[in-house]
């Protein structure tokens, strides 16, 4: 079991509320609510304390310095953290592997959304913070990052997802919402409220 | 030809390391218009100059080479780690350019003005630090710039890979867990030793470490990646200024020596006038996805 504490009064302020994440291992947990509730904010925050256990697919693009090709990006791409035989695997299933001579900044929006998955979801983590994930992504793509996000909860990792879209979620999934209210409103049970 | 050889290694090591420091800020930075002189390194290392050489003349001292150096050394590692560390902070990069150039011209205004007061008091005035030149040149010298560029091809050699995914962009180095910190500290230490070095020896050379990264990276040097950047791209743009502070020793205008700092000045000042003028995200060094 995972758990992420957020103790900041600044964040979500107009719940004003201690914040308690527990994911199990190998759970979906899928986190909705409106725009500007603090959905992007709270994975962040959790992030931004836990890089060792935490692997974050960001909504925002990938800041790049330094246009390369894919092809080159493949190569260079080596690292202890990274799992080579699940990066490869990834970046085939994505079809990068027909697209080596592009480079960076001729990206597509989805190809770029593919390329941050395939990056991010090689490393080795316990748990995967995916936001908004299938945004720009054809229903090939997104077909493929189901499998995917099913195959890593079967080997005990868990996820939280940020999602709007409840059809795109795979199953089974514990839905967790925020409300911009006065207080943190939950319908599953891994939030605890101070 | 003792004489002349000297002046020549001077000049490639410090196109070498203005090349190098152009390259590290501007891989810190992630914004092509950021260099030394862009963020007021130049500005500073001369002022600390002026500084140094009054305070050793109002107490009767002529300035030394070992005090300006020496000095400045320990000043500048501590400027280079206090930058570092309020650059992580705020990461304002287009507000710190506007201050950094703000801050050259406040240094133009004071160099003028420090000029006019030495002429008054009838002191020996360092004129040459506005327009850089190697007519100065001597086997200290160069031994301090070899000392600079070891440090900072050691540096690089040994985070070589985290420069790597730091280029990546942040999002992909905090996933790797990287030591962004230490990275950051040795960048901009590295960029402040080597921006004084070359400003207390030789004078500024303004904008040279703006467009000499953008020379190796328009060059067929991209294909090596970063360290193509920093290792080959320093050597072209070394030979580049010790070629151009020949052709000012070989070829006097009415039996004068232009200083090679002027058409350092005047190049890059166009040339960043030129990047200005087509800045937007979108340039092919930038990409944001």
């Amino acid at each position: 079991m995972y758990r992420f504490a957020v103790h900041d009064p600044h964040f979500l302020p107009h719940s004003g509320c201690r914040v308690d994440l527990v994911v199990e291992p190998g759970q979906l947990l899928a986190i909705v609510g409106d725009n500007g509730v603090g959905k992007t904010t709270l994975l962040q925050r959790i992030f931004c304390d836990n890089h060792a256990t935490v692997g974050l697919v960001p909504q925002a693009g990938l800041n790049f310095f330094f246009d390369r090709t894919l092809g080159k990006l493949r190569n260079l791409y080596r690292n202890p953290a990274v799992n080579r035989s699940r990066f490869e695997l990834l970046w085939e299933t994505f079809n990068l592997h027909q697209k080596e001579e592009r480079f960076l900044s001729s990206l597509s929006g989805g190809e770029a959304q593919a390329l941050k998955l395939c990056l991010v979801l090689a490393l080795e983590k316990e748990v995967y913070f995916l936001d908004e994930p299938h945004q720009h992504l054809d229903p090939a793509a997104r077909r493929c990052v189901a499998e995917l996000v099913g195959k890593l909860t079967s080997e005990g990792r868990g996820i939280v997802l940020v999602e709007h879209n409840l059809d795109l979620l795979p199953k089974p999934a514990t839905v967790v919402k925020l409300l911009q209210r006065e207080r943190l409103l939950v319908t599953g049970d891994s939030w605890t409220i101070c | 030809m003792d004489y002349l050889l000297i002046r020549l290694v001077c000049g490639f090591l410090a196109g070498s390391i203005l090349s190098q420091t152009g390259s590290l800020i501007q891989l810190a930075t992630r914004n092509i218009l950021a260099s030394p002189s862009t963020l007021g390194f130049d500005g500073f290392a001369i002022l600390w100059v002026l500084v140094l050489h009054t305070g050793l003349l109002m107490v009767g001292t002529e300035p030394t080479f070992a005090a300006t150096v020496g000095l400045g050394t320990i000043l500048f590692f501590v400027i280079g780690l206090i930058f570092s560390s309020f650059f992580q902070r705020t990461r304002r990069i287009e507000r710190l350019i506007l201050m950094g150039l703000t801050f050259n011209l406040l240094i133009g205004a004071v160099f003028a003005l420090w000029q006019f007061l030495f002429i008054a008091f009838n002191w020996p005035f360092p004129v040459e630090l506005w327009f850089g030149h190697f007519r100065f040149s001597n086997p200290e010298s160069a031994f301090i710039l070899l000392a600079v560029e070891l440090f900072l091809l050691g540096g690089w050699f040994f985070l070589r890979q985290e420069f790597l995914f730091l280029s990546l962009g942040d999002a992909i180095a905090a996933n790797l867990h990287l030591r962004t910190r230490r990275l950051y500290h040795f960048m901009f230490i590295g960029i402040s030793l080597g921006t004084f070095t070359v400003v207390a020896l030789f004078g500024a050379f303004s904008f040279l470490g703006l467009v000499f990264p953008i020379v190796a990276r328009k060059l067929w040097f991209k294909r090596f990646d970063l360290s193509g950047e920093f290792i080959l791209g320093a050597l072209v743009n070394g030979c580049l200024l010790m070629a151009v502070d020949l052709a000012c020793y070989l070829f006097p205008v009415f039996g004068a020596e232009i200083p090679v700092g002027l058409i350092a000045c005047a190049v890059g000042a166009l040339s960043l006038i030129l990047l200005l003028w087509k800045f937007d995200n979108r340039l092919e060094i930038l990409a944001k996805k």
